[in-house]
Formats: C-alpha cells, sequence, structure tokens
C-alpha cells in the first residue's frame, strides 16, 4: 500500500501558474479531532505575514467555505501564505465547541510559524471572527481581520437555538415549538442544532464570550467588515472600533453593500424549482478583494517602516 | 482507515477531494456524491460519515466538492441537475485517482439530489456494481417550466397568471402539449443498466416535497419499473425512510442520521457481496 500512499499524496498539493498560488492539504491534522489544514501561498516570493483563517462553530460554517476559500486564495496571490481549518468526520467535529477550535487555530498559527512566518494573522466570519479575535488576544498576533463578528456571545448562543427552533417549526408538520430547543438544553444538558450538538457547558461558554470585554491587550492592525444593504457597518463594529482603538491599534471599520438575499452564514441560494442560483457568488468576491487589499497596504506600510 | 485529500484534475477544472482507504486492502471504491447544499464537510457532512462507516466494511470511498463549491476552485453561479456533463467529469476524474491508487476495479456510489444525477451518469461503466440515490430528482423542468422561468419576472407571465381564463386557454393546453415536468433522461437511461448493477432510490418520509418526490415522480419510477423483465426489477428498489428529508442530511438531528447510514451501508456493502459472488459462482 505503499504506492497508493505516495500516489495520493503526490496530489495534496496543485498549482495555478496562472493565479500564481498554490493550494496544499499539509500533512499535519488540526487539534484534539484532526481538522485538515489547507494551506494556500504564492508560488513566488512569500511574505512575512500568513493568515490563519478560522471557521465559525454553528451550522453556518457550512455555507461560510466558499467565501473562505475565495479569500484565501485571493491572500495568496497577493503574496500572503494562509492556511484554512476544515473539520472532518471526527465526532468532535460534529459539536459546537470553542475550546476545540481554538486549539485547532492556535496549531493552525503554529503551522504556519513552522513554515517560515514571521507573523500570524487572524481571519474569520461571524462567530469565526470572535475566536480569532480571542487567540489573537491570547496569541498576540500582529494583525486581524473580523468580517460581521458577533460581539456577545450570549447574543450568538441564542441565535443558535433560535435557528434550531425556526427550522423545527417549518419543518415539523402540525407545528413545533418555539422553545422548544431551549427546554430540551435545560432539560437534558444537550440539543442538536442542525446537526450538530450544543451541550449546556458549551452554550454557557459560548455566552460568557463578551468581546469588547476579553480584547484587553491586542494592539496590533485590524480590520472590521461590515455588510448591510446600505453599506454601513452595524453598532458592534462601532463598539469595537472603540475598543480596538482605545488598546492603540490600528483599526479600519468599512461597510460592504450588499442587499443580503439571505442573512450572512445563512443558505445563500435561490430555489427556482430544481434550478439553484447562488446569491453570493459577489459578495464573495467583494469580501476577498477587501481584505487582501487592506492586507497589501499593511504590507506596503510595514515594508516601507 | 487512513485518509488522504488531494486535488484532481477534471479538464478545465480542479475539484478538492479526500479518499478514504481501509487498513486493509480495499475490496472496492464507493463514490460519494453531494447535493449542492449546505456541507460542513469535504464532500458533505453524510460523505464523510459515510466514509468511516464503509471503512470499516474493507471499502474504500472518494468524496469530492465540486468545481466551485465548498473548497474547489471554480465559480459556478447556477446549479442545475439537468446539467451535470462537468460535474461528471469531476467525478470520474476523482474516481479513477481512487482506483488506480488503491488497485481496485469494482465501485459501487452513494448520490444525494444532485449527486444522484452523476452517480447515475456513471452506472454505464462496467465496474459499477450499483448505486444509492437519495433523494433523486427523477423529473426534469419541462418545456413550459422552461418557457415559465424566462417569462416569469417579466410583465406578461405576471398578467398570465393573474388570468384565471388565460390560464385556462393558454397554460393548461401548453401544459398538455409541452410536458411540464418530464422523467430525466438520465434516470431512464441507468434503468437500460439494471440487467447488471443494482439501483435503490431513497426518500425522507417527512417531507417528500423537499426530496423531489410527490405522485408524479412516484408514477414515473413504477412505470419505468413495470416495463422492466423481472429479474431486472429485483434489481430495484424504491425505500421511503422515517424523518429527513434527505437532502438536508447535515441538518438532521443524530439519530436521524444514524438511521439513514444504518439504511445505506447495509445496501453498498450487499453490491459488493452480490458482485463478488457472481464472479466466485461457476459457470454454466
Amino acid at each position: 500500500m505503499a504506492s497508493s500512499s505516495d500516489t495520493l499524496t503526490a496530489l495534496r498539493r496543485y498549482e495555478d501558474t496562472e493565479a500564481g498560488l498554490f493550494e496544499e492539504f499539509a500533512e499535519r491534522r488540526l487539534g484534539p479531532g484532526g481538522a485538515f489544514a489547507l494551506l494556500a501561498g504564492p508560488l513566488g516570493e512569500r511574505r512575512p505575514l500568513a493568515w490563519a483563517i478560522c471557521p465559525t462553530i454553528g451550522p453556518e460554517q457550512g455555507n461560510l467555505r466558499r467565501l473562505e476559500a475565495l479569500v484565501a486564495r485571493r491572500l495568496a496571490a497577493s503574496g500572503f501564505e494562509v492556511a484554512r481549518i476544515r473539520p472532518d468526520v471526527h465526532p468532535l467535529h460534529g459539536e459546537i465547541s470553542l475550546p476545540t477550535r481554538l486549539a485547532e487555530l492556535e496549531e493552525a498559527v503554529e503551522l504556519l510559524r513552522r513554515r517560515g512566518a514571521g507573523g500570524v494573522g487572524l481571519l474569520g466570519t461571524l462567530f469565526g471572527g470572535t475566536i480569532a479575535a480571542l487567540a489573537a488576544e491570547r496569541l498576540g498576533a500582529p494583525a486581524l481581520v473580523l468580517v460581521e463578528p458577533a460581539v456577545r456571545g450570549r447574543q450568538y448562543a441564542r441565535e443558535l437555538l433560535r435557528r434550531e427552533a425556526v427550522a423545527t417549526l417549518m419543518g415539523e408538520e402540525g407545528g413545533g415549538d418555539a422553545e422548544g430547543p431551549k427546554r430540551e438544553l435545560a432539560a437534558t444538558g444537550r440539543v442538536s442544532i442542525r446537526g450538530l450538538q450544543l451541550t449546556q457547558e458549551a452554550f454557557d461558554a459560548v455566552s460568557a464570550v463578551d468581546l469588547t470585554a476579553e480584547l484587553r491587550s491586542f494592539a496590533g492592525r485590524s480590520l472590521v467588515l461590515g455588510i448591510s444593504p446600505s453599506g454601513e457597518p452595524g453598532p458592534g463594529a462601532a463598539k469595537l472600533r472603540e475598543r480596538l482603538g482605545e488598546l492603540g491599534g490600528d483599526v479600519t471599520v468599512t461597510g460592504i453593500p450588499d442587499p443580503l438575499y439571505a442573512p450572512l452564514g445563512e443558505y445563500y441560494y435561490r430555489d427556482a424549482g430544481l434550478l439553484r442560483h447562488d446569491t453570493r457568488l459577489e459578495l464573495d468576491g467583494k469580501v476577498a478583494a477587501a481584505v487582501a487589499e487592506w492586507a497589501l497596504a499593511g504590507a506596503a506600510t510595514a515594508a516601507a517602516a | 482507515m487512513r485518509e488522504f485529500p488531494v486535488f484532481v484534475q477534471a479538464g478545465t477544472d480542479r475539484v478538492a477531494a479526500v479518499v478514504t482507504a481501509p487498513d486493509e486492502e480495499p475490496r472496492g471504491v464507493v463514490l460519494l456524491l453531494a447535493g449542492t447544499g449546505r456541507h460542513n464537510a469535504i464532500g458533505s457532512t453524510l460523505s464523510a460519515r459515510l466514509s468511516e462507516r464503509l471503512a470499516g466494511h474493507g471499502l474504500a470511498s472518494a468524496r469530492l466538492d465540486y468545481a466551485g463549491s465548498g473548497d474547489s476552485p471554480g465559480l459556478v453561479s447556477q446549479w442545475n441537475p439537468a446539467e451535470i456533463a462537468a460535474a461528471t467529469a469531476q467525478a470520474r476524474a476523482v474516481l479513477d485517482v481512487a482506483r488506480h491508487a488503491l488497485g481496485v476495479r469494482p465501485f459501487a456510489e452513494v448520490g444525494t439530489c444532485y449527486g444522484s444525477r452523476v452517480a447515475l451518469a456513471l452506472v454505464e461503466d462496467p465496474a459499477c456494481v450499483g448505486a444509492v440515490c437519495l433523494a433523486p430528482p427523477v423529473l426534469d423542468v419541462g418545456g413550459l417550466g422552461r418557457m415559465s422561468r424566462r417569462v416569469r419576472d417579466r410583465r406578461v407571465g405576471a398578467f398570465i397568471r393573474s388570468n384565471a381564463l388565460l390560464r385556462r386557454t393558454v397554460v393548461a393546453p401548453l401544459r398538455r402539449a409541452l410536458g411540464a415536468r418530464k422523467p430525466s433522461s438520465r434516470f431512464v437511461g441507468a434503468f437500460t443498466h439494471l440487467d447488471r448493477v443494482r439501483l435503490v432510490f431513497l426518500y425522507g418520509g417527512r417531507s417528500a416535497h423537499e426530496d423531489h418526490f410527490g405522485a408524479r415522480a412516484q408514477q414515473s419510477i413504477e412505470s419505468a419499473v413495470a416495463r422492466l423483465p423481472e429479474e431486472q426489477r429485483e434489481r430495484f428498489e424504491l425505500r421511503t425512510v422515517a424523518g429527513g428529508p434527505l437532502t438536508t442530511f447535515d441538518g438532521l438531528p443524530p439519530g436521524e442520521q444514524a438511521e439513514i447510514l444504518d439504511a445505506v451501508v447495509p445496501y453498498v456493502t450487499s453490491f459488493f457481496d452480490h458482485a463478488a459472488s457472481l464472479v466466485a459462482a461457476p459457470a454454466r
């Protein structure tokens, strides 16, 4: 079987010479469940700063994979090496767990450092951004990109329960119960949120997160991206700007206008019979472009200094 | 089991895929083909979970993100189950890589929704021993459906829809003439291979319409099956499982996910058992 391993191992990586980038599944697996580490980077000279992309922990992670892939490739084409975390088949990957994701992110950072990165910026969308910010604080990251981050964990945790309740109400003939998931969690200490397991312990851990309070020392460069029909970043972005500014960081808050057919993180196809139209292709591209442009500006400033 | 994440070239496309091999020498490969919805894992959660279970039965598997979805490069603005040429080529490329690397020939397939159309396109391969199709869309959008989509957003379309007389005198005869929904050629074509392969169609019982299953689809399946010789009819099974919809496996509670896995795995292993018994049986 050595030959089969060799054949398949050789396919871990591809190079796109036209785009000037490679993607590669690292041999190292991340975290206690062994998530895949998917690297992207330039074929040419690599910048000192690398990026680790942190997926969110709820069921919305599946709807954000394409966005993360586009951001990674855009950064790679701009000279940055990037790692993204891909949960797989381990039972831990079927659970909503803040510690598991933090462990994966820390190991992704370590992986990039071992590959020669001078520093590793962290990036995430929704609660993935929240976790990226917590890890930036813990790891002393030099840069941070937050796309529509959840500032208060309590709100995000409640939203998880609400999402399950809505899906149950819509799916069950004869009705469901809007308080059902909350009651089930309280009664049994466990509830299924769109196929992912949420324990009371995990719910409490997520609920306890207050980003403005937990950011105590991060003084790096940061980008907070808000997405809304008007293009105006939400109130959470304003709070983060204030907090990150207080800490002495170089913070940029910007908005991307988009009609948002579905809220970011939700199912984004418009179904017309059997046809599925992707309503987020343009937005994902805009987010990737905005992140890369900001990252390049930072690299230019650093080089000039 | 061992997992090999890979990138596979398929024409001008390139796809992210995972080949899973059992610790022992595999007795076959199972191609796992997802639908086009939300998938937390490469290939889909169903595919990832199946790959683990199948490895326990001595079977290798391969799963992929179609180009333009998940971690595979590319951009795709619309998915249409009637247009599967590119996805089929990608699936074929991944299957070939897995079979070549692992040195095994026979393969089976498990496809969900859009992925079941891709699966049905590959059953013509003589090495295919069977396919389990979850929530296969049996019907294509007919001529009227295509026309409806074109005029839907126009004022004339709204006018016709709002007028009962026009609906009766224009739309109804057109529906009869053009056939609103017809069995897909892929579905009909796959049935011609029942002399060799086994096919299973699974639908969820909770909201069958979300699994593209209704009276017209059932009628189409039953009439196609009725035209088959008895020996071939026995190689097809239509089954409804509790719960679902199967198209949204990722979102189902663990108990229902386990039930679906428990339903699918025995079919797949039986495909290989049956194929092996045919090879082992002395020629008469």
